[in-house]
């Protein structure tokens, strides 16, 4: 009997990066196939393109053994193809009927108004054969998210057919109790011969409702096993198996006196309860999944959001940081990882941008000294080989790896002691990339302390003295360089998430 | 704007291209006018335009430190009337007039800044903050003059609308006072970078270390200040004091800076180009008026301007 849904030789290819490479996958019948692989493994980008989000550069799709033509999500849908998103697509305005016929036309009356009578009858049998006792005239805004993602699976049973269903991390932003019903919802569309593609980082789901599971990286398929036969232990080194490569740039160890110390940062539940300490003159490497609270962490401890709990000591003195423009007072520089979003100014020329934490220096009663401003920009145009036309190019016509140099510019030549990068080299080519780490180094070397969170784990391990490990918004431990293992810091990512989902 | 300091080309040449756009449009004008009126270009007809022109470019100027911040102030003509009546009741009190200005002045301060705070502190969006003031400073000037003008005032506050230094009339010479200042604070201070700064990205600007929301306040209150100094001219120009003064004026004084290429998403916009706009507007209604037009043309002539400007700096961007 031909599988399900069957993708041949899949390949997508992204500006400056290949998505995915010649990626086989096989789904059976009435099964629950699980995709595992680190961030940027290609899961997104390979169920995108079943779900007709994306287009493939080459390869092929079969449904039921007849290959198909998945041109946009509409013929996806028509072919029984569904994917709910981590973020689900449902209007909080609209009653959960009307939800569930979303970008459908709605039944009419004999005279074009809509038959809401019918429209309700019909939502609540496909409620009811999900078990779910809710009412379809209520708004959807008032459902709890674990009730609103049951919505869209029911979007997705009332549909003539559902032959596939994709699930991307259904179970990241609900609770275990949720957990255990969404599974139950699973197990029911099983029996009715629906097959689910689930992507999830909890390995420990996987044996809960998974018959099989396929392992990626690097946008290519590393196998597929059945799940019984393999371990955790087994899928994380098939999950980040590949050598870690030695291209980072070398730097004497020289950790010096403690400059910073943290104690119970708390802001909800990211970050909880974070304390350690930076010492001076290294590179303390934050790792974790996305959504491990590393980004919270960074903001709590400089003030961009206001942490509930914690205290902040510099050189052993305890310093107040309630607002970002504390903490620059304080000598600690934030690169936020949304360069465009929270980072430039990007409409406003290069040295408006590679000024604008210092200017007050450059200005004398309120007057900026621009000659004086000029030359700092020049002085960081040459030394960080920034490609700009001018001083007062307008920064949103730099490329990716130069607009990051003028960010990091800014926080140079401020000086700073403490320097936060968050994704610095996210989105930007490999040259640059190693100009960022050169640059990394050199601050270490000059006796500032950095913290680096990156979600490219080759990366911080290749420049991290520590690291960090985060899940949860908890710290779960802080590695010494010969603890850098790929299958050590992927434990303790994913130690919060084996607790809370068996509580 | 900003740009105005650099000597880089593309960027220039967009600058040159925004301002001509408008200048274009006021040279335009003013041919039109002068081959329709012989009068027009007379240095007395001339100096009337900038008369007409000063109240306008006054608000206009505080308008567009706003509008760069990011923001919108619908309160000014509320502003501009209640310190007016301030103003008046105190000289009638026999205060000295210096004392009496003062003090409106004062008193546009403090309302301009409590529009920055609650747009700041309270996170109201800048719209609804400032239409609600506008019915407050309103209702206020309203209920203690009971709707009545304040009339009798000292003689000499009519030099402000109608004396003049030298042979330039005083209403000339605030507006060019005030421009060259605030052309100054926008082009060469902090604080004019910071405007810019908030109004292109707030929040990458407050992670910068900035303290966003109190310069957002001071801009607030700089333009509760010339609110009021608007206000002196007008009061000067009637010597009488009303509480309906300057209904729609803060309309004209949008106009005048988006005129003069002023983003309504903010942190653009610039002090030569919101003189132009001013300008434009006056000469538009000067000119109908020398011609014997039916006044009510202004406005639909002042809607198709704006339209057209605005449609030129859309055109711009999008060759981006």
């Amino acid at each position: 009997m031909a599988p399900r849904l069957e993708a041949r030789r899949v390949s997508k290819h992204f500006p400056g990066v290949q998505a995915l490479k010649d990626a086989d996958l096989e789904v059976r019948e009435g099964e629950v196939h699980v995709l595992v692989g680190e961030n940027g493994a290609g899961k997104s980008t390979l169920v995108k393109i079943i779900a007709g989000i994306y287009t493939p550069d080459s390869g092929e799709i079969f449904l039921n053994g007849t290959q198909i033509l998945v041109r946009d999500t509409r013929t996806a849908n028509n072919a029984g193809i569904y994917i709910i998103h981590q973020e689900l697509n449902l209007v909080p305005e609209l009653s959960i009927a009307e939800n569930i016929y979303l970008g459908r036309p709605l039944p009419r009356r004999w005279n074009g108004l809509i038959a809401w009578k019918s429209l309700h009858a019909d939502a609540r049998r496909t409620l009811e054969e999900l078990h779910l006792s809710i009412d379809p005239r209520a708004p959807l805004k008032t459902l709890s998210i674990a009730q609103q993602q049951m919505v869209e699976i029911a979007k997705v049973t009332s549909e003539r057919n559902p032959q596939v269903i994709i699930m991307d991390e259904p179970t990241a932003a609900i609770t275990a109790q949720e957990t255990d019903e969404l599974f139950r919802q699973i197990a029911r569309l099983k029996s009715r011969g629906v097959s689910i593609i689930y992507i999830s980082h909890r390995l420990e789901e996987i044996a809960r409702i998974a018959e099989r599971l396929t392992v990626m990286r690097d946008g290519s398929i590393v196998a597929t096993v059945n799940v019984r036969d393999v371990s955790r232990d087994e899928i994380i080194q098939m999950m980040v198996g590949r050598a870690v490569s030695s291209h980072f740039p070398t730097r004497p160890v020289s950790r010096g006196r403690e400059m910073l110390r943290v104690e119970n940062i708390t802001r909800g539940k990211k970050p909880n309860g974070v304390s350690f300490s930076l010492y001076t003159g290294e590179v303390l490497g934050f790792a974790g999944l996305i959504g491990s609270g590393r980004t919270e962490l960074m903001r709590a401890i400089f003030g961009a959001d206001r942490k509930t709990a914690g205290k902040i000591y510099k050189d052993s003195k305890e310093i107040e940081i309630d607002t970002p423009a504390d903490a620059v007072r304080h000598g600690i520089a934030f690169l936020t990882e949304d360069r465009k979003g929270t980072g430039l100014l990007l409409d406003q020329p290069v040295y408006v941008n590679m000024t604008l934490a210092n200017v007050e220096r450059y200005a004398r009663f309120g007057t900026i000294l621009h000659r004086r401003e000029i030359h700092v920009t020049k002085h960081f145009v040459d030394s960080l080989q920034i490609k700009t036309p001018g001083y007062d190019a307008i920064t949103r016509n730099l490329s990716g790896g130069n607009q990051q140099k003028v960010i990091l510019a800014r926080w140079l030549c401020r000086e700073a002691d403490i320097v936060i990068l968050d994704e610095p080299t996210r989105g930007i080519d490999v040259g640059a990339k190693m100009e960022i780490y050169e640059l990394i180094n050199t601050l270490a070397a000059a006796n500032k302390a950095v913290m680096l969170i990156s979600s490219d784990l080759p990366e911080v391990i290749g420049m991290s003295d520590r690291m960090a490990v985060m899940s949860e918004g908890k710290l779960t431990g802080i590695l010494g360089r010969d603890e850098f293992t790929q299958e050590r810091i992927m434990q303790l990512a994913m130690k919060e998430m084996t607790e809370s989902g068996q509580t | 704007m900003m740009q105005e300091q650099g000597s880089q080309k593309q960027s220039h040449l967009r600058v040159l291209f925004q301002k001509y756009a408008s200048v274009l449009i006021l040279v335009v004008l003013m041919g039109i006018m002068g081959v329709a009126s012989p009068y027009f270009f007379t240095l007395n007809n001339l100096l009337t335009v900038g008369v007409q022109t000063s109240v306008n470019a006054v608000l206009a100027l505080g308008m567009l430190m706003v509008i760069i911040v990011g923001g919108i102030d619908l309160s000014i003509g509320a502003n501009l009337a209640l310190s007016g009546i301030l103003a008046a009741y105190l000289m009638r009190a026999g205060v000295p007039l210096w004392a009496a200005l003062l003090l409106s002045i004062s008193s546009g301060a403090v309302l301009g800044y409590i529009n920055g705070f609650l747009v700041t502190t309270m996170k109201l969006p800048p719209f609804i903050a400032t239409l609600g003031t506008t019915g407050v400073y309103r209702g206020v000037a309203l209920v203690v003059t009971n709707g009545l003008p304040v009339s009798e005032l000292p003689d000499h506050i009519s030099w402000f609308g109608q004396g003049s230094i030298l042979w330039i009339p005083v209403p000339i010479v605030v507006m060019a006072v005030v421009a060259v200042v605030i052309h100054y604070v926008l082009a060469h201070t902090v604080l004019g970078r910071y405007t810019y700064a908030i109004g292109s990205n707030v929040e990458a600007t407050r992670l910068s270390g900035i303290k966003t929301a109190r310069y957002t306040r001071t801009i607030y209150t700089i333009e509760g200040v010339l609110a009021c100094i608007a206000g002196v001219i007008l009061l000067g120009r009637l010597s009488v004091a009303q509480p309906t003064a300057a209904n729609g004026y803060e309309l004209n004084a949008i106009a005048a800076a988006v005129i003069g290429g002023a983003s309504m998403m903010g942190g653009s916009g610039s002090v030569v180009g919101t003189i132009v706009g001013a300008l434009i507007m006056a000469v538009l209604s000067n000119g109908f008026t020398l011609v014997g037009f039916n006044t009510f043309f202004q406005q639909l002539a002042i809607g198709v301007v704006l339209i057209f400007a605005v449609y030129f700096d859309v055109l711009q961007r999008r060759r981006r």
